[in-house]
């Protein structure tokens, strides 16, 4: 058995370009098993698209919108979905994946539907049956702000279960999870992209990241993460980034963040939270700043 | 008349005209005829296994109620992929418990057999996946069964209820070719083709594919899948195979090849060329005919007709879509193009919604409802296999090889 060099493999899925840096892997045919561990990551991120995008008429969250009858779900996908309701009821609404309709009647998406509405209470979830409906007219699911989290802790579990050591993934270079250090056994270290003082250097030991900021997407000026309890776009907090285990968590909280900073005091335990609100940085945690 | 009018009515003609093989469940939700859950089994949870798991989800009032592999991992792994399915450790405990009323087979190729012929005898329907067997002993063994089995009993050979490829046999059979003068097709993915594992014996385990004794290599796992569109739209099989094979991607020891090429030669003189690598990704799979008036060229979820200047214009034509590459202009095959042009979804780039799997299985539950034949019969997937053992025949020895399918 030997280890050799990182690996590192680039592909387009949910929209955006993922990437993952590959270093510590003890296999017996090096570059051949390596390969086949990148394809394997990139397989599991293009299944989880597959299923949960809202731009491809046969997955399982297209299915759940078009109809209002019940819609069977996978285990894993029920328990995402239990999981967002939940992060909705810890961060009082401001966390939510019903916005589906109302992104697209603000010009989000490239149709815009005859009526648009949200609210957590739309989705019926049965977990005895294992599945999920949306039981008011005008509402959709959308997880963009949850899906790249969700599949990089997949990713991990799956890397972590072949016995790879070190190794860097991001989605979009917003949604970073990182196993083990850094080849030179150093932490893997993220510098977010901005230039007010303070702006922090992170780094990440078997975590994650996650950074929001409501201009990466805009019509007519204004941003895509829309707070759900007036349906405007976010305005105030120029970046939230969220460090701890799962990539999951942390986009959650970022999303909602950016929404309201006050949530930056309410991190769930074992979680550290930075935003820039009105060009100033401030975190909950000065681990994650780095001069 | 005004002359919108004529366009707008052309355009429902010609839509008529290229929907030859219109199949509703491509655009919307399937419909099923059963009234209560139809009860699907699945065996093998690898990747194949869980693509079809993926599929079989989108059907409504079908369950996927068991599943089984002999993998604990990858049955658990595929037990959270269908929520109240029960796992089994063996087929044959998943057949007394009478948990299903049909079973997908996706174990390794050289474990069909067995596993088929045990669904058979249960009395429960089958869909085998792709290729049938990897010996002619075994597809002979299969096809037996299959006379007497009381169930419907499929084959995983896609092409046969692809929607577009069965609109495009359509322009093929009335003449849109003309004579045919070559074939060719290809299957090009850039993959290790490897499953990995950390376990060592676990590994072994998984890449039967990458294991000389067993696996039917490139010309048998992907070629007999393409080669049987060609046996479908011509009514002929190969009668003789030549094939080369190297390994040109990978320097990992491996024993099976990861690039061959490929000559199929038909009794009429006519050349089904063949190539495929695991090195590159350019154009994917796809199937070419040509012939004097048109080129037919089929990739899974698309489809064109490319025309010869000279060739008749059918007057469908004229608004039919059309897509550029390079040089050549292809006009769109896709089924349902009237209501898709009515839609205003009738675009360049155009394809079908699900992949082809998708069509197979609902092709093989239709039947299971309706009592058809399915769109691949054990039969048909019989002698394509065998073409496929003999390509992987002559890939390995380097020689010619006859194709013999009698008793097939």
């Amino acid at each position: 058995m030997q280890t050799d060099g990182p690996t590192m493999r680039a592909f387009e899925a949910m929209g955006t370009r993922f990437e993952c840096v590959l270093a510590g892997i003890m296999c017996a045919h090096e570059s051949s098993a390596r390969s086949a561990i990148a394809e394997e990551i990139e397989r599991l991120v293009l299944d989880w698209h597959h299923a949960l995008s809202i731009f491809d008429p046969s997955s399982t969250v297209s299915r759940i919108n078009a109809s209002r009858r019940s819609v069977r779900v996978n285990r894993d996908l029920l328990e995402l979905l239990e999981r967002c309701v939940a992060y909705s009821g810890a961060t009082d609404g401001v966390f939510d994946i019903t916005l589906g309709s109302v992104m697209a009647a603000r010009g989000f998406r490239d149709h815009r539907p005859a009526t648009a509405s949200s609210g957590a209470d739309a989705l019926e979830l049965d977990r005895a049956e294992s599945t999920a409906r949306l039981n008011r007219t005008g509402v959709a699911l959308d997880l963009g702000a949850i899906a790249k989290g969700f599949v990089l802790d997949r990713c991990a579990d799956e890397l972590r279960d072949l016995g790879v050591s070190s190794a860097l993934l991001h989605g979009g270079t917003s949604s970073v999870t990182a196993i083990g250090t850094a080849p030179d056994d150093s932490p893997w270290r993220i510098r977010i992209a901005d230039d007010h003082a303070g702006a922090p250097t992170v780094e990440l030991i078997d975590n994650s990241l996650s950074v929001s900021s409501p201009s990466g997407r805009t019509v007519e000026g204004q941003g895509h993460i829309l707070d759900p309890r007036s349906g405007r776009s976010a305005a105030g907090v120029e970046h939230a980034c969220v460090v701890g285990p799962s990539a999951e968590v942390c986009e959650a909280w970022s999303t909602a963040i950016v929404v309201d900073p006050a949530l930056l005091d309410r991190l769930p335990s074992g979680y550290a939270g930075h935003a820039l609100i009105d060009g100033a940085w401030r975190s909950t945690n000065e681990r994650l700043v780095s001069v | 008349m005004s002359e919108i009018e004529r366009r707008e009515f052309l355009v429902r003609a010609a839509g008529s005209a290229a929907a030859f093989a219109f199949v509703p469940s491509v655009l919307g939700a399937t419909a099923w005829p059963f009234k209560a859950e139809f009860r699907v089994g699945v065996v093998g949870v690898g990747r194949q296994g869980r693509a079809v798991l993926g599929e079989l989800s989108k059907f409504d009032n079908v369950k996927i109620a068991a599943m089984c592999d002999t993998d604990e991992r990858r049955l658990a792994a595929g037990l959270r992929r269908a929520s109240g399915a029960e796992g089994f450790p063996t087929v044959e405990a998943m057949l007394q418990s009478g948990s299903v009323d049909a079973v997908v087979v996706a174990t390794p190729t050289h474990t069909h057999k067995d596993v088929a012929l045990a669904v058979m005898a249960a009395g429960k329907h089958l869909y085998c996946e792709c290729p049938l067997a990897h010996t002619r002993e075994d597809c002979s063994a299969i096809t037996q069964a299959a006379r007497g089995a009381k169930g419907v009993i499929a084959a995983g050979f896609q092409g046969r209820s692809n929607p577009v490829y069965q609109l495009a046999r359509g322009f093929y059979r009335t003449d849109s070719l003309r004579d045919m003068l070559t074939m060719r097709a290809q299957y090009n993915e850039k993959t290790t083709w490897i499953s990995p594992a950390a376990d060592q014996d676990r590994y072994k385990k998984l890449n039967w594919k990458l294991d000389p004794e067993v696996s039917l290599g490139l010309a048998g796992e992907f070629g007999a899948q393409q080669f049987d569109v060609f046996h479908w739209y011509t009514e002929r099989y190969p009668v003789r195979v030549v094939g080369r094979g190297s390994n040109r991607a990978y320097e990992d020891g491996r024993n099976v090849h990861d690039t061959v090429n490929l000559m199929l030669e038909f009794d009429d003189g006519s050349v089904l060329q063949y190539a495929s690598t695991l090195g590159n990704s350019y154009q994917g799979a796809h199937e070419v005919f040509y012939g004097t008036h048109s080129a037919i060229k089929l990739a899974w979820s698309h489809g064109w007709m490319f025309k010869e200047s000279d060739a008749p214009t059918q007057g469908w034509e004229v608004y039919a879509n059309r897509q550029q590459f390079h040089n050549d202009e292809g006009i769109t095959l896709i089924a349902g193009a009237t209501q898709l042009a009515e839609q205003g979804k009738l675009k360049e780039g155009v394809g079908l919604p699900h992949p082809a799997l998708y069509y197979a299985l609902e092709n093989w539950i239709t039947c299971i409802a309706s009592g058809e034949t399915p769109a691949c019969t054990v039969a048909e997937a019989a002698r394509a296999t065998a073409v496929g053992i003999a390509a992987s025949e002559a890939v390995q020895s380097g020689k010619a090889v006859d194709i013999d399918l009698a008793g097939l």
